[in-house]
């Protein structure tokens, strides 16, 4: 069990983001809530690639040969960007909320009207 | 249709615990575990190579020549996705600043200059105007250092472009801004646009033989050319082929842009009361 | 054995700073809450043998993104509803 530690707080990191973007009302919970999500997608693809023995993947000052065992690659690089867009799609939606409160006067999702036009 | 979106909830959840019994323990991934002992000395060896990881872990050093597997990775194996995470970074960037101009008015213009730590008005305590007046520049170098070393050491083009950015964001927050800051936009965008230009000039260098092709990889007399051998060695700054460049030019792009992005923001927010 | 129960107690914070930061109603104390459970998860990527993920971590998810929400709180409401 202790094995899989790592895989059940991936799946309990989504279910918390994701419950909270069904259930909750504040536009900023939500955003919080998706990030919270990524979080836990991030954390899963770092945790499949690791091996306890191991050292990170850098040559430079590294064990010597007939020790060298390093962690998979692949996955930390894939990561990394998602890392940097994530906070690019952050910062997006978190300037779409502010649009809306000026428009609506409030960040409840229950309460929000359109746009008006402007000619 | 809370019920609805409940059970599909548990739904999804069940099907994750169910999911994760089927994959292989935490610390057994694939892949040969001692991939790295036998090698011979050739600059490509397939000998006992199954995975995809196992050829990176055994090939990156001697074909590219940097010491750092996931930055060969992202800026040379796999240099088209980060092409295109550079371009969704500056689309971003780009519709941001549009979005937030149509909420400036003319009359917003700061007042402040920069200042010394005894100069600071009354509301910034003397904690945070000496530490950022002194923690700044340390800050500055630190990214620069991961920039320039992203072959050798952790690091690479985007750490040290986001730390660099986290130095805005204690400037702003410090009040050690200059005047007019809204005026920076237009420098810091053209110095976004020179980074994303560099990568894409250095990809389309080595159209001879395909985009993104590390022509200044070991063997080639340049200035980024040092043979490197296989196994650990305490790191060369002239190693590494393309990938100081390509790091330097996604560094200064992710620093610029991440900028853009605080300090439009933070002109926006001066101007307003505090809310309740 | 040690780097087993290791995981296990930083996992468990990572999980309950989470579900505090959607139970707050002052989004301030919120954002907070998920500012450590970004260290926390850096701290993490460190002992999974990643250390390019959690410099890129630290710097973002704990610099960077509480900067941009508390500029947002600041242009709209501070407490929920």
């Amino acid at each position: 069990m202790s094995d899989f530690f790592l895989y059940v707080t991936v799946v309990l990191l989504i279910f918390f983001g994701l419950s909270a973007v069904l259930f909750k009302r504040n536009l900023i919970k939500i955003v919080i809530a998706l990030n919270i999500l990524e979080a836990g997608v991030n954390l899963f693809f770092i945790s499949i690639a690791y091996r306890p023995e191991g050292t990170a993947p850098i040559f430079t000052l590294a064990p010597e040969l007939e020790k060298l065992r390093m962690v998979l690659p692949t996955p930390q690089a894939l990561i990394l960007t998602n890392i940097v867009i994530g906070f690019a799609t952050t910062a997006l939606m978190l300037v779409f909320a502010v649009f809306t409160y000026r428009n609506n006067g409030t960040l409840d999702i229950r309460n929000l009207k359109g746009v008006e036009d402007h000619d | 249709m809370k019920l609805a979106s409940f059970l599909s909830l548990v739904l999804i959840t069940g099907f994750l615990f169910v999911s994760i019994n089927k994959l292989h323990p935490v610390g057994s991934p694939m892949g040969n575990p001692d991939a790295l002992k036998d090698r011979g000395t050739a600059v490509t060896d397939i000998k006992n190579v199954s995975t995809m990881d196992d050829y990176y872990l055994r090939n990156s050093q001697t074909e590219t020549g940097s010491n750092n597997v996931v930055a060969s990775i992202v800026f040379d194996y796999r240099g088209f996705d980060t092409l295109g995470e550079a371009t969704v970074l500056f689309l971003v960037v780009t519709s941001i600043s549009m979005l937030l101009s149509l909420l400036y008015k003319r009359e917003d213009v700061d007042d402040y200059e920069f200042r010394k730590p005894n100069e600071f008005p009354g509301d910034v305590s003397r904690i945070i105007s000496y530490g950022s007046y002194l923690l700044y520049p340390l800050i500055i170098t630190f990214g620069v250092y991961l920039v320039i070393h992203g072959h050798l050491s952790p690091g690479g083009g985007f750490q040290g472009g986001a730390v660099m950015a986290s130095g805005t964001a204690l400037l702003l927050v410090s009040a050690l801004i200059t005047r007019h800051v809204h005026r920076t936009r237009r420098i810091f965008s053209f110095f976004e646009s020179l980074g994303l230009t560099i990568f894409i000039s250095m990809g389309f260098a080595g159209i001879g033989t395909t985009f993104l092709y590390n022509f200044l990889a070991q063997g080639s007399a340049s200035l980024f050319g040092r043979a490197i051998p296989f196994g650990p060695n305490p790191g060369y700054l002239n190693s590494g082929g393309m990938l100081p460049v390509l790091s330097f030019a996604i560094g200064v792009e992710v620093f610029f842009g991440l900028s853009i992005i605080l300090v439009s923001l933070f002109h926006v927010a001066r101007h307003r009361k505090d809310p309740e | 054995m040690i780097s087993s129960v290791l995981f296990i107690i930083l996992s468990l914070v990572i999980i309950v700073t989470a579900m505090l930061s959607l139970y707050f109603r002052d989004l301030l104390a919120s954002i907070v809450s998920y500012a450590v459970m970004s260290l926390v998860l850096t701290v993490v990527y460190f002992h999974l043998d990643a250390p390019d993920v959690a410099i890129a971590e630290a710097a973002i998810g704990a610099a960077l993104t509480i900067s941009i929400f508390v500029l947002t709180i600041k242009l709209t409401r501070r407490r929920e509803e």
